[in-house]
């Protein structure tokens, strides 16, 4: 039940997010997706296996719901988070608030899925997540800056 | 964080080596690609090897393991972002460079799926790849479709950026 709820929720977001007019170049989507992928799978990997802060039961079902939410979910979220706030002139108030308001649907979508027995933090604070994802939402703006700086260079924008 | 190898081996120097042969090659390569395309190769290369690589090695598939530990370690973060990364340009910079076509393109893949089978069987031997559950002849159809993917996403990035004027004509080298 619960797994199902979470892969509903992931396609409306998928559907959504293809669906609306976007000021991203489909370049710089792909290029934030990918780098935001290789960033949630190495340090879930490091905080899962290494540090075994939180373990995840080992059943397929699972495995593919929790993989789904990291690969698709929160790089979506945070590629949504840039669409909106560093596309066209926005406030520093603006971009805060969405930003917390991000952070906060991330680590919720983690206390959900703990509260489903999908994870169990052994040793993991939710605050930790909420830092973690501040700063690989920083790194996100930091990267699509700089690739659309390239893009721009390129003549695309 | 991400442990230290038990001792500098050979499977350490290997891949050491190994990284610095790719980047040699990458970067001795005539430049024919935009700087953007570039790292979009790169970046898919790295990815797509990242993801399959702890989807198959980590529970609860655990297929395999790489270098000294069970866990992730300093050497298999190496690996992934230092070394997949330039094998993956030179094999689209060969295919755009030959301009492959028809049943070239599927010998081309072929070629390659064998140099991965052969240098993965020296990997076991050189203790850079423990299997548990995986075998090496598994990998001879993952590396096919990981090529297909890779030449797939060169064929829509070329498309897609000659469609939005950010470049004209990526397969004939234009950079």
């Amino acid at each position: 039940m619960a797994i199902s709820f979470f892969y509903i929720v992931f396609v409306i977001l998928i559907i959504a997010f293809v669906c609306v007019r976007k000021r991203m170049h489909l370049f710089e989507i792909l290029f934030l997706w990918m780098v935001l992928m290789c960033l949630e799978q190495n340090f879930v990997t490091i905080v899962n296996l290494n540090l075994k802060m939180v373990t995840i039961p080992e059943k397929h079902d699972i495995y593919w719901v929790m993989a789904a939410g990291r690969l698709l979910f929160n790089p979506l979220l945070m590629i949504w988070y840039v669409e909106l706030c560093f596309t066209k002139h926005r406030t520093f108030l603006f971009r805060g608030i969405f930003a917390l308001l991000l952070i906060f649907l991330l680590v919720a979508r983690e206390l959900a899925s703990e509260h489903f027995h999908l994870l169990y933090f052994t040793g993991w604070k939710p605050w930790w997540s909420a830092v973690s994802y501040a700063c690989t939402i920083s790194i996100a703006v930091l990267l699509y800056k700089w690739f659309h700086r390239l893009i721009g260079k390129e003549g695309a924008c | 964080m991400l442990p230290l190898p038990k001792a500098i081996d050979v499977n350490e120097w290997i891949i050491v080596a190994a990284c610095l042969l790719g980047w040699g090659a990458a970067l001795l390569l005539p430049r024919r690609f935009p700087f953007v395309l570039t790292v979009l190769l790169f970046v898919f290369t790295l990815t797509i090897a990242n993801e399959l690589d702890h989807v198959l090695a980590a529970p609860p598939f655990d297929y395999f393991n790489l270098n000294d530990h069970e866990k992730y370690e300093l050497f298999d973060a190496i690996f992934y972002f230092v070394l997949y990364p330039p094998i993956g340009y030179i094999f689209v910079y060969l295919y755009d460079r030959w301009n492959l076509k028809g049943i070239y393109v599927l010998l081309y893949m072929l070629l390659w799926s064998l140099a991965g089978i052969s240098i993965e069987w020296a990997g076991l031997h050189l203790q850079i790849f423990y299997y548990t559950k995986w075998n090496i002849a598994s990998s001879f159809p993952v590396y096919l479709v990981i090529q297909c993917l890779t030449l797939a996403f060169f064929h829509f990035i070329c498309l897609y950026g000659r469609k939005t004027g950010l470049w004209r004509d990526c397969r004939t080298g234009v950079s």
